[in-house]
């Protein structure tokens, strides 16, 4: 499905992606003038973006669109915020816009579902009671930039093997550990609507506050094809060259690995949870062959990667 | 007995958890009537005897099961048996079958359910004759309205009752309003691009001799409407190569029904509507159509039994009415009305769930985007942190996201929803610090979609530093 048109006061009509783009832009620029200081570019780019919210408020499906990713930081935040914790937020913002039009990139530019679902991921909250939700996870802190998501290691339903796999990555590596103790029957934490339950908060809070840079969220696959399918949703949560040194580290331990005509592209965590230019995010699906008989190997290849990882970063 | 009718149900499912919400497990319990059927040669046979199959639906939380064409007598045990056995083997895994068109939360407006109900018939004159099938399809089109509000079943979405009784046809993109069919001359037919897969040729010519005279209901071959003529006599590209003794109407715009006899009585209706239509032009009655008829579908999924017709009557009147006439002719097929649809109720008007939402206003703002308040509480209110630590904050004026939390109150039986009670809506304003209890009465100071939020707050933060004047 092709998305509608807006008419503009000129009458020529635009696809509202364009408004996408367009807002995008000028964030961006915004962005840019924040930075330098100047004035006259500032208060340009606020007035232009005033004018293309105001458009593309008056399209449901093209707000809906834009709020696909939308972070939920600019909605708790205070008024008066300084100018770099601003900026912070429209870097988010443009990030989101980026993932949202990847994503419509994946369908071929239509919608991947049906028109007329225009909500948005605030629109179902908890579909589990709050006071269960805030003991539905376990978090351990760590030292390291990182964060290891396992968010489906609770019974029923749960990958078998992937919360020892999780456990043991993050104690060699020392990274924050973020687990489920509740089954995805009741709450798949790998979903937008729980983006707003003390799982994914905690994960949003970390990113903001511990300055995390790479978040591996470990899931299993029941396929045993291959040893390990890398989700990084065509580019959008994680860059070429990081998945490049991923797979170059598996080889070494000699585990198989797939990251293109994947079945598992990525979930939500990575999806919402990575920011170009400031984190990023990899999914692992492992098959249940390599969770019993290569346990070891992909523990190893993993804390690896991350190591050489966290160095990189730091050089740069 | 002078036709002879055969009725095939497909009714599809949601798999729900525990707490009634969607779960995404409908493979497990596909899997699990695999294995007892691969266990229990008796239940084999029985399951063979019924149903055509199971087939998988879009959502992976929906399953329909098929029925063969059964004879009338035995379809409502059929139907009994069918939901039952899913039922248990969703039981089996600590999941509930739901026989529900629409998750009254969760469905947005997918994923959705629906019933379609085939009916063929046979008879001792003209059975085959296409005037005879098309005249009768187009005497059940012009009862669509009193099917419709005889059926409606979806009045609660997104939390919410919005006054519409089928909030399924008013949504669904899939379902198609039926034309006034009629006999056409083509030897030939055209393949939509959407068939091309299956059919290689862009036109397909046919023997000058079989099947000319084809019924038409809809000119492009659409199979998903409301209610339609299937068999290689029409211009449905899918069923193209079925055996031309294929007498067989189609029925899709029903929502599912919670109560099995409500269903019965729905098949019933149609049966009955069609023996009368038969009748009719037997008798050589003139068929008129029905004038407004479309706008009088509008109103029947909208109001439903209380729609008013074209001549005063209200179609839960005319339902009545229906009943009362087809009831003989329905007896003697073997069916017996069982609920209360023999006096024009539906089961819309009395298993729906009561919704109680602590604060209406919010649902209504949060339905139309505005995910951002700022509320002033009446009193000292729970702040409840990320790690589950609570602590009491006073009366005052918070901001932050507004997100609702829900609770279903529901009836099953071995793995069967049976009904559903109560739906409990309450808010939580997630602050950045946690999560605030909204309760009753709780005042909403403003309200901002999130990308207003945003630019109020650049606006602030820009203007506070760079105000136009200081240029």
């Amino acid at each position: 499905m092709v998305a509608p048109l807006i008419k503009e006061k000129s009458g020529i009509e635009i696809k509202p992606a364009l408004y996408n783009l367009r807002l995008y832009s000028e964030v961006m620029m915004l962005i840019e003038d924040l930075r330098t200081g100047w004035k006259e570019g500032i208060l340009r780019h606020l007035s232009t973006i005033k004018e293309i919210i105001k458009i593309i408020s008056k399209s449901e499906y093209e707000n809906a669109l834009l709020e696909k990713y939308f972070p939920v930081g600019i909605l708790t935040s205070e008024e008066n915020l300084d100018i770099n914790r601003l900026i912070l937020y429209l870097r988010e913002l443009s990030s989101s816009i980026e993932k949202g039009l990847i994503e419509l990139g994946e369908y071929g530019g239509r919608t991947p579902t049906n028109k007329k679902v225009l909500y948005t991921y605030y629109e179902i909250g908890f579909i589990y009671p709050l006071e269960e939700l805030t003991k539905g996870y376990v978090y351990v802190p760590g030292e390291n930039r990182c964060i290891i998501s396992v968010p489906h290691c609770h019974p029923p339903f749960h990958d078998i093997g992937t919360l020892i796999i999780g456990k043991e990555i993050a104690k060699s590596t020392n990274s924050h550990l973020i687990y489920s103790k509740l089954s995805r029957i009741y709450t798949d934490y790998n979903r937008r609507y729980s983006r707003l339950t003390p799982y994914r908060r905690i994960i949003s809070k970390l990113i903001r506050e511990q300055n995390i840079q790479l978040i591996i969220d470990v899931h299993g696959a029941k396929k045993d094809e291959i040893d390990i399918e890398i989700g990084y949703a065509f580019g959008a949560t994680a860059s070429q060259r990081t998945v490049n040194l991923l797979t170059k580290i598996l080889e070494n331990y000699g585990l198989t690995y797939k990251y293109q005509d994947v079945k598992f592209t990525g979930g939500d965590i990575i999806r919402y949870h990575s920011i170009v230019g400031r984190n990023e995010a990899i999914q692992l699906e492992i098959s249940s062959h390599t969770r019993k008989e290569k346990k070891d190997e992909v523990v190893q290849a993993i804390s690896k990667f991350i190591q050489t990882y966290s160095r990189m970063v730091t050089k740069q | 007995m002078k036709y002879k009718f055969r009725v095939g149900v497909e009714e599809e499912g949601f798999t729900l958890n525990r707490l009634g919400f969607i779960a995404p497990y409908s493979y497990i319990v596909a899997e699990d009537l695999l294995n007892r059927i691969q266990k229990n040669r008796r239940t084999l046979l029985k399951v063979r005897q019924i149903l055509l199959g199971i087939q998988w639906e879009p959502d992976p939380s929906q399953i329909e099961y098929v029925t063969h064409p059964l004879e009338l007598e035995n379809l409502y045990k059929a139907i009994k048996y069918s939901r039952a056995l899913l039922g248990e083997c969703a039981y089996n895994h600590d999941l509930v079958m739901a026989f529900i068109s629409m998750h009254p939360i969760q469905s947005m407006p997918l994923p959705i359910n629906g019933t379609h109900i085939n009916i063929s018939y046979s008879g001792i004159s003209e059975a085959r004759r296409l005037g005879q099938l098309n005249y009768v399809a187009n005497y059940l089109r012009n009862h669509i309205p009193e099917i419709i509000a005889a059926t409606s079943n979806t009045p609660i979405y997104r939390g919410m009752y919005n006054g519409y009784v089928s909030n399924r046809l008013r949504l669904s993109k899939v379902l198609k309003k039926s034309e006034y069919s009629k006999l056409v001359i083509k030897p030939f037919r055209i393949i939509p691009p959407t068939m091309r897969e299956r059919f290689r040729y862009g036109i397909l010519f046919e023997k000058i001799r079989r099947y000319i005279r084809r019924i038409e209901v809809n000119k492009d071959g659409d199979r998903l409407l409301d209610l339609t003529v299937r068999g290689p006599y029409t211009n449905i590209i899918e069923d193209i190569f079925k055996s031309p003794e294929t007498t067989r109407i189609e029925v899709r715009l029903i929502d599912n029904q919670l109560n099995i006899d409500y269903l019965n009585d729905i098949i019933a209706m149609l049966v009955g509507l069609i023996y009368e239509g038969l009748e009719n032009y037997e008798k050589g009655r003139d068929l008129k159509k029905r004038e407004n008829l479309n706008i009088l579908r509008d109103k029947a999924l909208k109001h439903g039994v209380d729609a008013v017709a074209e001549d005063g009557e209200t179609l839960g009147e005319k339902i009545k009415e229906i009943m009362e006439r087809i009831e003989p002719h329905i007896s003697i097929l073997g069916l017996k009305i069982r609920s209360r649809l023999r006096d024009g109720i539906p089961e819309v008007k009395i298993n729906q769930p009561r919704v109680i939402d602590t604060n209406p206003d919010i649902t209504e703002l949060r339905i139309k985007g505005y995910h951002w308040m700022e509320i002033k509480t009446t009193g000292r209110r729970r702040l409840i942190k990320l790690d589950g630590e609570e602590r009491i904050v006073p009366k005052g004026e918070y901001k932050g996201m507004i997100v609702p939390e829900y609770r279903i109150d529901f009836r099953e039986n071995k793995g069967l929803l049976r009904k559903i009670s109560k739906i409990h809506i309450k808010h939580y304003l997630y602050t950045g610090d946690g999560y605030l209890e909204i309760k009753s009465g709780d005042k909403i100071l403003k309200h901002l979609k999130p990308l207003e939020r945003l630019l109020e707050v650049s606006e602030k933060t820009i203007l506070k530093q760079y105000t136009p004047k200081n240029q």
